[in-house]
């Protein structure tokens, strides 16, 4: 049993197991799908949100493009009505040229506080939240703090006043008055030349945020960085640094972020410079403003996860091939318990035991079947048993009765020793009358060899006719090949009589010119033209001369023809003589043959006589060994008496024999009783 | 007058020897090919290349059918037919019964009918055999069937 159910349990185990490698490779390979997928949507939330600050920024160069310039009052208020529309811009400010709007030397005015205004009353307004501040905005003059300018107001006027780009530039993170900020900035072009510029503060603390949770969502941690510098993180170095102001090169990261390549999504493993395990890091670029998203996962995590779904998996296949084991193994100690009941059994008939009845067992299976298939040889051969028994009791009987009857024949034969010599007195009579028989026959015979010989000789007659009849069929051939030449000839005659028929024309025409030129000599010609009349008369006459000799020549064409046709009709009347004749010596030849078998049969039967009268000498022979053969067979009806004797000893052998085999006193014995029954192994 | 007997479309007539220059068996003619329908081709006379014209077609108005009295008559033609140059002409004669000698001339002759088609029709006489009507040899060749347009020479 163990041999037949360990395998099996080994092949699905080996089949879970396969198939949980390629699952644990297909997972993994989700997870980081997943990871990527994450990142890109990250990636491209951030890039929509820097997009709309870049439309804002847009819209606010558009208005001073198309009249608000140099309209201070409703500048200030519609940089104002932005804050209050976009909860996600920090500051709004606007800043002009020295004097660009010639309104400079006008100073604060109603609507235009001097709060508005940098040095020499040069527009240079800064608007952002301060919850302190009545209506929740202060309004400042910008300031240059150190080299920001650069960034947020000389770098744009330089690069458009070099090239004439009027693009947006998003500076890198800095600190602005105590806020740690990113400037989006678009210079103002009024008739072709730098006015100055408009912009959008955003504060880093709510990218922050926004990232944060996205990393929380994730497990990992998130980093975005532009031009060296970390815009957001939500991790800080493991020295505690700030990575914010830390540029990414001196970082700890700094190595691991130049060697991920900066294009599209990319997906790598690498060992982490901070806590030196293996990480996935999953990089994605951000268009507008540069940026690029990375985000760290240690796959350790990633293989948490895959291990969590793997146990399940394992843990049903095991619980299942347990299962399978239990309900197999069951199966088999049944199965065995009933084949150890048949084996006894078995055991048992082969010693001569017949006496115990085997109990029926419950199921229906092939143990089950061959159980009871022991019990129904066990029975059968008991009944077999009995029968035997029974018949050499039978036959013990009729071997005395056997011996009674030999006896009783030896009489008889000493019998009919009696009657032979009367059977052969009557054979004798019997050869004389065969005798005379044969005489009778001889005579016949003569008389059948006379008939055969007259028809022999009618038979010869008519092969004398046959032979005459067939010399009569070669001359009518010749007969006929004569004829043949006669046509031939005949088609000669009628070319000759063709060419001849060709002059009497020609000489006609001969004569018909001859005459036309005798008529043309005039009377010189009266002479010559008699001559030409006389040839044409005789041309004429030879032409129905022509004309008879081809009449004649066919009518002997046709006289030749109807003599062929009844040459052919008197050979074919000839033939048919010739045929019968033959077919009437055919027949005759019949009647000899038959007669000469006639003949051949008298002298069969004479044979057959002179066979008889031998046949009677030798049955009178027989009967003499009959006689002999009589007192031989009383002899052997001695022998059988003794035969009968032997007989009967062999069955009182037979009786010893079938006595071995118990068939009385049943006993039920239970295949449940049986000792060591249970044991299947 | 010595005279040839024909039989065309089934109607004697009859032409002057003194215009005929010889009597021949129909030979094979080499076919004029798209042309006038009487304007048979050319025939071989003793190596000289001669027109053979059916006179069926110009008597008769239907092509000559070839029986065993079928014969080429040769007429010797004047000159002026030819523009200058005389020759000869072959006709193609259904059937020439033979030679006679009849007066055209005589009492109850009929001098024929004459249409602007056919100048060649001579006078009709009636003899033992039938009537029979002279043919104007020189006249044949005129009418509708004038030799004048026969395309028969080559250029110089």
């Amino acid at each position: 049993m163990l041999f037949g159910v360990l395998p099996s349990a080994l092949v699905v185990l080996a089949v879970v197991g396969l198939n949980s490698y390629r699952a644990w490779d297909g997972l993994s390979a989700s997870l980081e799908r997943d990871l990527r997928n994450a990142t890109e949507l990250a990636a491209k939330e951030i890039n929509l949100r820097n997009e709309a600050t870049v439309r804002l920024v847009r819209m606010m160069v558009l208005s001073q493009e198309s009249g608000q310039f140099g309209r201070r009052a409703d500048t200030l208020r519609f940089l104002e009505s932005i804050l209050n529309a976009s909860p996600n811009v920090y500051a709004a400010y606007v800043g002009y040229e020295p004097n660009a709007d010639g309104n400079d030397a006008a100073g604060a005015q109603p609507g235009v506080p001097a709060n508005a205004l940098g040095e020499g009353g040069r527009f240079y307004p800064y608007y952002k939240r301060d919850p302190n501040a009545s209506g929740g905005f202060r309004l400042e003059p910008l300031q240059e703090v150190s080299d920001d300018a650069d960034l947020w107001y000389r770098f744009p006027k330089a690069r458009f006043e070099r090239s004439g780009v009027a693009d947006p530039v998003l500076t890198k993170p800095y600190e602005y008055l105590g806020t740690d900020i990113i400037e989006t900035v678009i210079p103002i072009v009024i008739d072709g030349r730098f006015a100055g510029v408009a912009g959008l503060d955003v504060a880093l603390t709510e990218v922050q945020q926004r990232l944060a949770e996205i990393a929380q969502q994730l497990g990992a941690d998130m980093f975005l960085e532009t031009r060296g510098l970390f815009v957001a993180a939500t991790t800080d170095a493991t020295d505690g640094t700030r990575l914010r102001t830390t540029p990414i090169a001196k970082s700890s990261l700094g190595d691991v972020f130049r060697a991920i390549p900066k294009q599209g999504v990319l997906v790598e493993k690498r060992i982490d410079p901070e806590s030196s395990e293996e990480c996935y890091f999953v990089s994605a670029m951000i268009p507008t403003g540069e940026w690029r998203l990375v985000l760290r996962k240690p796959t350790s995590a990633v293989a948490a996860e895959l291990s969590g779904l793997f146990f399940v998996n394992t843990v049903t296949a095991i619980s299942g091939i347990a299962i399978v084991v239990g309900l197999l193994s069951v199966g088999a100690i049944g199965i065995s318990r009933r084949v150890r009941a048949a084996q006894l059994a078995a055991e048992r008939i082969a010693s001569g035991d017949l006496s115990h009845v085997i109990a029926d067992v419950r199921g229906s299976d092939e143990s089950a079947e061959l159980v009871r298939a022991m019990g129904r040889m066990n029975d059968d051969l008991a009944g077999i048993v009995g029968s035997v028994r029974s018949a050499s009791t039978r036959l013990a009987a009729t071997s005395v009765e056997l011996a009674a009857t030999s006896r009783q024949q030896g009489a008889t034969v000493g019998a009919f020793g009696g009657s032979t010599a009367q059977i052969a007195a009557a054979i004798r009579e019997i050869s004389a009358t065969g005798a005379e028989l044969l005489r009778t026959v001889e005579s016949v015979d003569a008389g059948a060899r006379r008939t055969a010989g007259s028809a022999s000789a009618g038979r010869d007659s008519l092969d004398t006719m046959s032979v005459t009849m067939t010399r009569l069929d070669g001359a009518t051939s010749e007969i006929g090949d004569r004829l043949q030449v006669i046509t031939e000839k005949a088609a000669a005659i009628n070319t000759v009589v063709v060419t001849i028929t060709k002059v009497a024309e020609q000489t006609n025409l001969l004569s018909v010119n001859a005459a036309i030129e005798a008529e043309k000599a005039g009377d010189a010609g009266l002479g010559f033209l008699v001559v030409a009349r006389e040839i044409r008369r005789l041309a004429d006459q030879t032409a129905s001369a022509t004309l008879d000799i081809e009449r004649i020549v066919r009518q002997m064409q046709e006289a030749v023809a109807s003599g062929v046709q009844e040459m052919a009709r008197f050979t074919s009347e000839m033939r048919g003589g010739t045929a019968d004749v033959q077919r009437v010596a055919n027949d005759l030849g019949g009647i000899i043959g038959e007669m000469n078998a006639a003949v051949d049969g008298f002298s069969d039967v004479q044979r057959g006589m002179a066979a008889q009268s031998l046949g009677v000498v030798q049955i009178e022979g027989a009967v003499r060994q009959v006689a002999e053969g009589a007192q031989q067979t009383a002899a052997s009806v001695a022998e059988f008496g003794r035969v009968a004797e032997e007989l009967a000893h062999a069955i009182a052998v037979l009786q010893d024999a079938v006595a071995r085999f118990h068939v009385s006193a049943p006993t039920v014995e239970g295949s449940a009783s049986c000792p060591n029954s249970g044991d299947g192994r | 007058m010595q005279v040839l007997f024909l039989m065309v479309g089934g109607r004697r007539f009859a032409l002057d020897c003194r215009e005929i220059s010889e009597v021949l068996p129909v030979v094979d003619h080499r076919p004029a090919g798209t042309g006038p329908k009487w304007l048979l081709g050319l025939f071989n006379l003793h190596g000289a290349l001669v027109p053979l014209v059916d006179l069926s077609v110009i008597v008769d108005n239907t092509p000559a059918s070839l029986r065993l009295g079928s014969r080429i008559v040769v007429l010797s033609l004047e000159a002026e037919l030819f523009e200058g140059s005389a020759t000869k002409v072959g006709l193609l004669v259904p059937e020439v019964l033979g030679l006679g000698d009849r007066d055209f001339s005589q009492t109850g002759t009929h001098e024929g009918f004459s249409f602007a088609g056919a100048p060649h029709l001579g006078p009709t006489i009636a003899d033992a055999n039938g009537m029979v009507q002279l043919l104007r040899c020189r006249r044949l060749l005129e009418g509708d069937a004038a030799l004048r347009q026969l395309p028969a020479r080559a250029e110089p």
